[in-house]
Order: C-alpha cells, then structure tokens, then sequence
C-alpha cells in the first residue's frame, strides 16, 4: 500500500508543456468538472456568507424545530436558529479545516520526507519508524490521541487532522526522493556547488509535485469528514458554532421528529467531501498518467 | 515461514515501544495539571487538596519522569493498565470487556462489506462500462465520501423510525447488530468493490484465461475457476487491512448506536478526561491494530506461496 515513486530517472516531467495535456483530460471527466463545481459553490458561499445567508446563524430568528418552508427554506433546529444560515456559515469552518489541515500535513510530512529521503542513514531510520509508529494507530485514533492531549476546540481540530496526515506525505515524498537521489541531474546540481537545501527544493520537491498535489487534493476531503466526526464526538467546534458535524449531532435527539436538523448539515459534508474526491480523481488522471488507481 | 514471522514480530517491536511512549506522552507532556483536570472532569469538580495529593501518590504523578514510564511499562507489560477515574475499578478490566464488543461488531462490519463489495465489484467488472458497473462505482464513491455518523443516522431515520425494521439502538440481540455493521462496513465495501472490479478486470486478461476459453471451456467456468479465484488474492489482503481499519470506523459507530465498546469508551474517556483508561483504551486499540495486521500478512503469504518471505 506504499505510495509507489512514480519518477525513476531518465523521464524528467517537464511541467510547461504537460500543463496543457492535464488540462484537456482534466476538462474532459465530466466528474471531475462536476466536483470543481460543487466545490467552488461552497467556497462561493463561504466567502459571501453574511450576504446568502437569510438570518443571522446565531440568532433566534423563529420558533423551534420548525419544519422546512417558505420562510426558513431548511427549517429551524432545537433553539429556532435558522438552519440554511448555519449552513451557509459552517462552510467556512469546513473549508478552513480542510485546508489548513492539509497545509499543516502535507508542510511538515513533505519536509520529513525530503530529509529522510535526502540524508538516508540513521536519520532516515528514525524518522521511518516516527512514521510507522503514527500509523500504527487506526485512521481517527491519531486525531483523537492529540485531541486528548491538547483539548477540544476549532484550532486544535486542525491541528489533530493535520498531525494524523503527516505520515503519508512523508511517506510518499521520501520514496521519490530515493528514486531521484542518485539521477544525473541531481548529482549534478550537487557537484556544481547547490545547497542542500536548494538541491532539494529545487531539484527534488518539483519531482513529486504531482502526486503530492492530488494527495493534498484527496486528503482536504479526508480532513473535512474527520474534523466534522470529532466535532460531531464532542471534541471539535463548540456550540454555538455552526459547524456542520456539531450541528448533525445537535439534532440526533429529534431524528423522528425534526429529521431537517441533522439531515441537512450531513448532506453538506456528503456534498463537499464528494466533491473533493471527485476533483482528487480527476487530477490524478490528468497529472499522474502512471498511476493504476483506476 | 518461521523465520518470516519472527522477521516481522522482531520489526513490531520497536515501533509497539514507540506507540507507548507516545500514548504515555499524551498524559504526563500535557501543559497544566492532568489530576486536576481530571477531577474536574471525572468526579465533577469536587476537588479538594487532599484528594488531589493522594491521587497525584496513588497515580505516582510525584515521582520523576523517568521513574513513571518503567513504573507505567513494567505495569502494562504485566497486564496491569492502572485505575479508572471515573469508575474506580482496573482499566484493563474495563477496557477488555469493551474489545469483545468492539471485535464482534468489527466481524460484523466485515461480512456487511464483503458481502456487498465482492459480488458488487464481481459485476461491476463482469460489466464493464455497461450502466451496472457506473452503479457499482458510484456506490464506491458514496462509500468514501459518506460521514459514518449521517450515513448510521440517515439508516436510524429509514429503517429503524419509518419503515420499524430493525431496532435503533442495538441491544443484546442479533438483529440490533445489522444496522451498525451496515455503516461500518460501507466504506469498506466501496473501496473493495472498486479493488475487486479492477482485478477482475486484470485477471480476465491474463494468458491463461484466453488459453482455457480456447480449449473450449465455458465462459462461466472460466470467470469462477480461473480468474475470480486469482483475482481474490488482491481483495482479501485489502480486506485484512480493512478489517483493523474498522477499529477506528467503531468510534463513530459505536457513539451513533450507543454501543458499549472500545470505540465509545475512548471518546468518553477523553470528554472525562479519564487518562488512565485514556491510556488504556488507546493502548490496547492501537497494538491490536498492529496484532491484526500482522496476522493478515502471515495469512497472506500463506495463502499465496508467491509472495517471497526471505
């Protein structure tokens, strides 16, 4: 299950000239383009949220668990906050775990991988086995290990998925720097004087550029459904933020009899993550022609 | 063979020690005062000096660092996990008691997502690109992109409330079981459906396949006896796998279907700030993964005799 290093030497991509190729399969998976959609939809509506929203997201602004109709279009939850609102404003917080999550992962993951990768010998050994180690606790456990540690909270969320997602970028930036370590061109980067630091950079970093951009892309849908579940657990946004996973959980009580509380909010993580996973598969058609995922 | 498990077993070792020392850093690297915290949460704030001294003695919070993780390894390697806070009995009790709960319903999950992945994924390949393979696939999607927790309560409000089926909160019975192990096991039926249709798919195209079709065997023949069987290989590993992966998927389940289990009592424990059995829980949930794991690629190389284990 290894991320497999998809560059061995002699076939150096050259990223001008495949800009347009990826683009033209890109625009071609009807499924891609449908996620970029739906995606940029809800970056739309998180950015012009005090503008879409109906009501204020924290405001009593009608009697409670109200069922959807003309005047709240989703209904209202268990205090008589307008759901559709609550809605509009969680994507914020949703889209901000997504991608702080995912800078914060792919950051410190891809700079373990470079140094593993690059240096080798005992630094690598420890830091693979750092590695190992975190993946040997099962997908939301890590998360919820640096929760117990740190505490609840937004920032702490972010932090826990990121930490969680360390390991496979590491993963995946260590073995294409293997595989390039020793190719021409490095070696000759390194004999004409280059840094470390700037052989690894530059020479190296744009080598796995591809794949690390579709992983990123994948894992933003991942950290959204894992911060939604540690808040729906308690362990992510207070109340009242309108965050989607909180408000899902908020409603569980009323499930016979107020279904729009959590059914709404669930389906706009379904919608956001699917449509992650949808632009994750279409960038890796596009920009990782060797993978054999599909 | 022998020497393949204990290769394996000698590699586990190291990182079982680092597993532990992380989950032992969770509780004594935290800023402020864990008893504190503690019984702010555990025993709901009645906190008085006395109490905090002795249980910062009983815990051994007064000895040096170094002293508490050999006290804490010497500890755990006896089976011995400490005290619950909150219900003032031995962890490891408590926690045991959970596993089994946690592994029936992990069973459970995996034999809903087998028994929807392979044959969905066995059509979807048989099918290729027909409308039935779009369908299989669009189920895999589903399968990755769903929140377990709406997913188990979107299952509550249709089987359980409307249609009165099944029961919403699984109790001792059977039949309390088929919702949770259904939201389990989704995700890892997508993803199996999609492995079992690209390796059928790969299997149908091998050599042998055209040679026994050329000998005038039935095409259905052929399918079952020749390429499925072939084809499986790659699904049961990834199945194995998905099966420790379940023991992270049993956190959500279990809180959804307020099931008792390994899941359900981490998140309590970290929302009591119960450290010991904090500690415990994670403990025992993380080197079963490992455990698990392990046991799978020794089957694995078992059952296929091509995997080279020197």
């Amino acid at each position: 299950m290894e991320a497999l290093p998809r560059s061995p030497g002699g076939a150096v991509p050259r990223p001008a000239r495949r800009i347009p190729a990826a683009w033209r399969i890109f625009a071609r998976n009807r499924g891609a383009v449908a996620g970029a959609v739906i995606l940029l939809g809800w970056a739309g509506a998180a950015i012009c949220a005090p503008r879409l929203a109906p009501y204020d997201p924290l405001g009593l602004t009608g009697p409670s668990r109200q069922p959807p109709s003309a005047l709240h279009l989703l209904g209202t939850d268990l205090l008589g906050r307008d759901v559709l609102s609550r809605l509009v404003f969680g994507a914020r917080i949703s889209l901000a775990i997504g991608l702080v999550s995912v800078a914060i992962g792919a950051s410190a993951g891809s700079l373990m991988g470079l140094v593993a990768g690059y240096y080798g010998g005992r630094l690598d050994g420890a830091l693979m086995r750092l590695v190992d180690a975190m993946l040997a606790f099962p997908g939301l456990l890590l998360a919820l290990v640096v929760i117990a540690s740190v505490g609840p909270g937004l920032q702490n969320v972010m932090l826990a998925v990121g930490v969680s997602s360390v390991p496979l970028y590491a993963r995946l930036v260590r073995g294409s720097c293997l595989a390039v370590r020793a190719v021409e061109y490095v070696q000759a980067a390194r004999v004409l004087g280059g840094s470390d630091r700037r052989v690894m950079f530059r020479h190296i970093l744009p080598n796995v550029l591809g794949p690390l951009i579709v992983l990123s892309t994948l894992q933003v849908g991942s950290a959204i459904l894992i911060g939604s579940a540690l808040s729906y657990l308690g362990m992510g946004a207070q109340p009242p933020t309108p965050e989607w996973g909180l408000m899902t959980s908020d409603g569980q009580a009323y499930l016979a009899s107020a279904w729009w509380i959590s059914t709404f909010p669930g389906l706009a993580i379904f919608s956001a993550v699917m449509a992650v996973n949808l632009l994750g598969d279409g960038l890796r058609a596009a920009l990782d022609p060797r993978s054999t995922y599909r | 063979m022998a020497t393949y498990i204990g290769q394996r077993v000698a590699v586990l070792i190291p990182v079982v020690i680092l597993v532990f020392s992380v989950v032992f850093a969770i509780m004594h690297a935290l800023p402020g005062d864990p008893v504190q915290l503690m019984l702010a949460g555990a025993e709901a704030g009645v906190t008085t000096p006395e109490r905090i001294a002795q249980l910062r003695r009983s815990m051994g919070l007064d000895e040096p660092l170094y002293a508490q993780y050999l006290r804490f390894a010497g500890h755990a390697l006896r089976g011995d996990l400490g005290q619950s806070i909150r219900f003032q009995s031995p962890v490891n009790q408590l926690v045991a008691g959970a596993a089994v709960q946690t592994f029936e319903l992990s069973l459970a999950g995996m034999a809903a997502a087998l028994l929807i992945g392979i044959p969905l994924g066995i059509m979807a390949g048989l099918y290729e690109n027909t409308w039935l393979d779009s369908g299989a696939m669009l189920l895999a999607l589903l399968g990755v992109s769903m929140p377990l927790f709406w997913l188990g309560l979107l299952l509550i409000l249709l089987v359980a409330v409307h249609l009165q089926w099944l029961p919403a909160i699984s109790g001792q019975q059977l039949r309390g079981i088929v919702l949770p192990a259904f939201t389990l096991g989704f995700v890892s039926a997508g993803l199996i459906s999609r492995l079992m249709r690209a390796s059928l798919i790969e299997a149908l195209r091998h050599d042998y396949v055209r040679t026994a079709l050329a000998k005038g065997l039935r095409r259905r023949v052929v399918t079952t006896k020749h390429a499925l069987r072939n084809a499986l290989i790659p699904v049961i590993t990834v199945a194995g796998l998905q099966f420790g992966g379940m023991l992270s998927g049993a956190v959500i389940t279990e809180t959804v279907f307020s099931r008792p289990g390994l899941g359900s009592l981490i998140v309590k424990a970290i929302l009591w700030h119960d450290y010991p059995l904090i500690q415990g829980a994670v403990l025992l949930t993380s080197v079963s993964y490992v455990l698990v794991n392990l046991v799978i690629d020794v089957l694995y190389a078992w059952v296929d005799p091509r995997i080279k284990y020197a």
